[in-house]
């Protein structure tokens, strides 16, 4: 199996204002794959359907070659989940929920919970309503992590954690897949985050995927181009021209352009124009270039 | 699955012990209120129609036991699944076993949680029954009484255990599905039988039979609950 995740034409409509329509992606086994979006693109719901938690309207989801939701129980014990929000009951204490999701999960790692609990220093008898943001947050990687799954599936995991709380948590995270080879599937709009870590990112706007790539193709192919006598529009180009702007205090213009290598400022010279600068973007300036485009693609 | 179940069961105490505990002192205390009262209420009649006016005491004040069984049995249900309604049932749908086998789990921790309750009853009706005088004639049954709360409490609590584990969509649905049913039966019957000068059996009374006439399930709750009888 080469896929951990592969979902082919997934829909799905929640009332008039809100729906996924045919979004479709393959997250590689033993890749750490971003899933990236603005608020409200969709990704808690594409989550929550890869997980059989809502019924989809269309498409095929599959999760570490198992189909959902006919074999989900199989799925979900290879499967360790982060939610957006806490799910574990309030009123449980930390060992008490340890306990409780042991009971569920066979590969439960007792000795690796106990270790990661004193790592993160979550006391034992503290209820879990009254656990701060930053130590639910380490609660629930721990308990997505002792079960030894195959597949993690993280929804915004950091969000809103302080940078000493985050650091831990991703580090016992990077710790269990280079040591165990799991995939994870990552969701966030903390950008920088991700590109320290993901080798994939898929990118989803208003239910819709904008992109899904390596991240290095991803970022190698997206450029910042300023050009002096800029050729018209209406050309055939070598590339996908994402984003074009006339420069305030010059006579250049600033490309943002998909799918560049470098042979091809030959057009410019052949096109009459001259190119000043090639930019590379970070992964932030990558993932808002994209969103503008699909957006003015969508209008 | 034994550790499922025991986990299970643990939620169920954790989310119903404080409630269970009430229920317990209210099960214990009622019988010997109940009791008592009948005692006092029959001394006032002709020393020879003492147990006469003892069962009839006892069975105006013993209206109270069905009433209790039901309020026990849909708490209970509405206890085991608060948890779930208040992180939206992420957790279970999360949990690598089907979806009708977490029910299942939770449906049985919540049925031994009724054995709390139940048991507080069949104690508190024996105390009752062996600290007063029965007159001759008469005997006390307090493990029946235990028996046929438990069924009630049983009946009641799978109802609502069913009706508590949708959303509250479907729960509103089902719920304003009866009173329509009740209320636009009992309206609409007796206007068509009016006008049209024709006999209809009205849903009500047809559900009433169905449900509370034997062999119906709420059967239980109907007739004299008395602790004490010929």
């Amino acid at each position: 199996m080469s896929e951990a995740i592969e979902v082919r034409g997934l829909g799905y409509r929640a009332g008039r204002s809100f729906a996924l329509r045919d979004v479709s992606l393959t997250v590689p086994a033993g890749s750490i794959y971003g899933f990236l979006g603005p608020n409200g693109a969709g990704k808690t719901t594409t989550i929550r359907l890869l997980l059989g938690m809502s019924r989809r309207e269309a498409g095929d989801v599959r999760l570490l070659g198992r189909s959902i939701p006919g074999e989900l129980p199989a799925a979900l014990s290879v499967v360790g989940y982060v939610p957006e929000r806490p799910h574990v009951y309030p009123s449980l204490r930390v060992d008490e929920a340890m306990r409780c999701h042991a009971a569920f999960h066979r590969r439960w790692d007792d000795a690796w919970a106990t270790r990661l609990q004193r790592m993160f220093e979550l006391p034992d008898d503290r209820r879990i309503g009254r656990l701060s943001k930053g130590e639910t947050g380490k609660l629930l990687m721990l308990l997505a992590l002792a079960q030894r799954p195959e597949l993690l599936i993280l929804d915004e995991p950091t969000d809103g954690l302080d940078p000493m709380v985050r650091r831990d948590v991703l580090t016992a995270l990077l710790d269990y897949v280079s040591e165990s080879g799991a995939t994870v599937f990552i969701s966030s709009h903390l950008v920088h985050e991700l590109e320290r870590m993901c080798s994939w990112v898929g990118v989803l706007d208003h239910g819709r995927m904008v992109a899904e790539l390596p991240i290095d193709v991803l970022k190698g192919g997206i450029k910042r181009i300023r050009l002096a006598e800029a050729p018209s529009n209406g050309q055939q180009l070598p590339f996908e021209v994402l984003s074009r702007a006339q420069d305030a205090f010059a006579s250049s213009e600033t490309w943002v352009v998909r799918g560049w290598s470098d042979p091809m400022v030959q057009y410019f010279d052949t096109a009459g124009a001259t190119v000043r600068e090639v930019i590379d973007l970070d992964l932030e300036e990558v993932f808002v270039e994209l969103l503008r485009s699909g957006r003015e693609v969508t209008r | 699955m034994t550790g499922a179940m025991t986990q299970m069961l643990r939620l169920q105490w954790l989310a119903s012990r404080w409630l269970l505990l009430v229920l317990a002192l209210i099960c214990i205390g009622l019988p010997q209120a109940v009791v008592r009262l009948a005692v006092l209420g029959a001394h006032g009649a002709d020393r020879n129609l003492i147990p006469a006016a003892l069962l009839q005491s006892l069975d105006s004040i013993s209206v109270l036991f069905p009433y209790l069984a039901a309020i026990t049995g849909a708490l209970i249900a509405l206890a085991a699944w608060n948890w779930d309604h208040r992180t939206g049932h992420v957790y279970a749908l999360s949990l690598p076993i089907s979806r009708a086998e977490y029910a299942l789990l939770k449906l049985w921790a919540g049925a031994v949680a009724l054995l709390v309750p139940t048991v507080a009853i069949w104690i508190g009706a024996w105390i009752a029954t062996s600290t007063v005088p029965i007159p001759d004639g008469l005997h006390a049954y307090p493990f029946a009484f235990g028996v046929r709360f438990l069924l009630a409490g049983t009946i009641v609590y799978g109802t609502m255990f069913a009706l508590a584990s949708g959303t509250i969509r479907t729960t509103l649905i089902v719920t304003i599905g009866w009173c329509a049913l009740f209320i636009g039966g009992s309206l609409l019957v007796p206007w068509l039988e009016s006008q049209y000068a024709i006999e209809l059996l009205s849903p009500t009374e047809m559900l009433g039979h169905a449900f509370a006439e034997w062999p119906g399930p709420f059967r239980v709750f109907a007739g004299s609950w008395l602790l004490i009888d010929v």
